[in-house]
């Protein structure tokens, strides 16, 4: 449900928003994204929807793989998906505790 | 004792029904909001080395190939909201003293609820990150 709400506002932020800035605004818009995203507020929030997202669409391909058949064991395609998810998340957490 | 027996399915046999094809359509919706997460996962490692690469990133993502991508991503958003949407009623019964609320309800309610935040967070950043008042 949360993901239903946020990506397509956060696909419409990057693919509208972002490049109709003005010439000058992409270094305020950079200072305040930095700010915010450096607090921990903005910070967990960032998190949370980038884990969100990639648990989301590691779960469904996960379970995609076994849809199509791939021969990869249950267990093997889940710890591989749920890894990346995991990594991946990670990395995320320690560039915005990086900010 | 006797092994239960396990029918044979072919890896296509999704190909073989509509409604199994718009269920791996579904499905394969995740791949293009992997690879948007991804750019922003890059975006996010921009911002962290400074300005310039931040700059870098943002002209990256204006590029024609992360637009077309972008706007993959935003279609296979928009349809797994909308196929969620059709589906919330079957998952969330509410109650209500006077029984129990329509599934037309839920779901058009869920739906001006996306609208409504599909409108309202990217004009909230435009306003934030062009440097109005909010």
């Amino acid at each position: 449900m949360l993901l239903a709400l946020v990506g397509p506002s956060l696909v419409l932020v990057s693919l509208v928003v972002l490049p109709g800035l003005d010439a000058d605004a992409p270094a305020g818009a950079y200072q305040r994204l930095r700010a915010a995203l450096g607090s921990p507020l903005g910070a967990l929030a960032a998190f949370a929807v980038l884990s969100l997202i990639f648990f989301h669409t590691f779960h469904r391909i996960c379970h995609g793989l076994a849809d199509l058949h791939v021969p990869v064991s249950h267990r093997v395609a889940g710890w591989l998906c749920y890894g990346m998810a995991s990594g991946l998340s990670l990395l995320a957490g320690a560039w915005l505790l990086g900010l | 004792m006797r092994r239960p027996w396990q029918p044979r399915q072919t890896p296509l046999w999704w190909w073989r029904h509509p409604a199994y094809r718009r269920y791996m359509l579904r499905e394969a919706t995740a791949v293009p909001l992997l690879l948007y997460a991804l750019c922003l996962l890059y975006g996010l490692y921009a911002l962290g080395r400074g300005e310039v690469a931040f700059q870098d990133w943002l002209l990256w993502m204006a590029s024609p190939p992360l637009q077309v991508l972008q706007g993959i991503a935003l279609l296979a958003a928009l349809g797994h909201a909308w196929t969620w949407f059709q589906l919330l009623p079957k998952i969330l019964v509410l109650y209500t003293p006077g029984g129990q609320v329509p599934a037309a309800w839920l779901r058009w309610g869920s739906v001006g609820l996306a609208v409504f935040c599909w409108t309202a967070l990217p004009a909230l950043a435009w306003h934030w990150l062009a440097g109005s008042a909010v």
